[in-house]
């Protein structure tokens, strides 16, 4: 299946995209992280993301389908 | 009405109504850093009735290229009583009240209870994860915002009818980054604080808020905002 990713704020300089499409086995949230990990080994480096999929934020490690958008925020601290 | 609203009144999301309302509310601002500075002074010059800022901490030099209200003659000083001097001159008609003191378990139930609206400008998880639990505790609406680098987030959150920051998986624990480590420009850390005003002012004057997450980039002229579902099963603010 095919999903498309997005990435806002750093993760654009990390990954030198703002988006991309990926084919795919049947994932989940969690193991989509694990294959961005390998391909951008820097991502590794950083704190966990807020994940949106299909524009809707979720914190569960919920199965993707084909032709979700999963869209990656790094969280953010500073005020 | 004092004439020194005039601008503002003749926008219709104000109008003299909405100015009634600005002049009588009363906010309490958590911060008084980046974004705290320039959220208190926005509010102050607008007219708001009462403005409690909280903070413990002192001015230093590497404050001033992003942080309204301090002066090179601040540095050492505390941050709390040098920003009520300024915003005390701005305008006399408001309420300033200076809190100097760090936002904790102990002492958050009763800083935030004195406001209509509360404004998150801190800088660390640990505080926003005491302002998300403690206001939906006394059900006070208010506003997180955080800025990093040329970029920040907000949301407005209403205890019972949007979503929470623990709904969508927003850290609530830990110190978070120091903006000399992790970067912060002042244009994002005025952009993001102007969302945060506006979106404050939304929720006093009665306008809708469906609890969206606003994201800003001032560099690369972005701007979103997307939906956050309350999440039933929330630890926070899930089936309450």
């Amino acid at each position: 299946m095919k999903v498309r990713i997005k990435y806002y704020a750093k993760y654009r300089e990390t990954t030198g995209k703002k988006e991309e499409e990926m084919e795919i086995s049947s994932v989940t949230i969690g193991e989509l992280i694990e294959v961005l990990k390998k391909k951008y080994p820097s991502l590794a480096n950083e704190r966990g993301s807020i994940i949106a999929v299909n524009n809707r934020f979720t914190k569960d490690d919920v199965p993707l389908s084909d032709g979700d958008v999963v869209s990656f925020f790094p969280p953010v601290s500073g005020g | 009405m004092d004439e020194r609203y005039l601008s503002q009144i003749a926008v219709k999301e104000i109008f003299p109504d909405g100015q009634r309302k600005i002049e009588s509310a009363r906010i309490v601002v958590i911060g008084m850093g980046g974004t705290g500075t320039v959220i208190a002074e926005t509010l102050v010059r607008m007219g708001i009735g009462k403005v409690v800022i909280v903070d413990d901490d002192t001015v230093e030099l590497t404050n001033l290229a992003r942080q309204a209200l301090y002066e090179e003659k601040d540095v050492g000083k505390k941050k709390v009583d040098v920003a009520a001097g300024a915003l005390r001159s701005i305008n006399s008609g408001v309420e300033i009240i200076p809190i100097p003191e760090r936002l904790t378990s102990q002492n958050a139930r009763s800083i935030l209870s004195l406001g209509d609206v509360i404004m998150d400008a801190t800088d660390n998880y640990d505080a926003r994860g005491i302002m998300n639990r403690v206001c939906f505790e006394l059900r006070k609406p208010w506003v997180f915002c955080a800025v990093e680098g040329t970029f920040g987030y907000v949301k407005a959150i209403i205890p019972g009818e949007t979503s929470c920051l623990s709904c969508f998986g927003y850290p609530e624990f830990g110190s978070g980054v120091a903006c000399t480590v992790q970067g912060v420009i002042a244009p994002a850390v005025r952009a993001v604080s102007s969302l945060a005003v506006s979106t404050a002012l939304r929720l006093l004057i009665g306008g809708r808020d469906d609890g969206d997450l606003v994201y800003i980039d001032v560099w690369k002229n972005v701007m979103d905002s997307i939906p956050i579902p309350r999440n039933p099963e929330c630890r926070v603010c899930g089936r309450k």
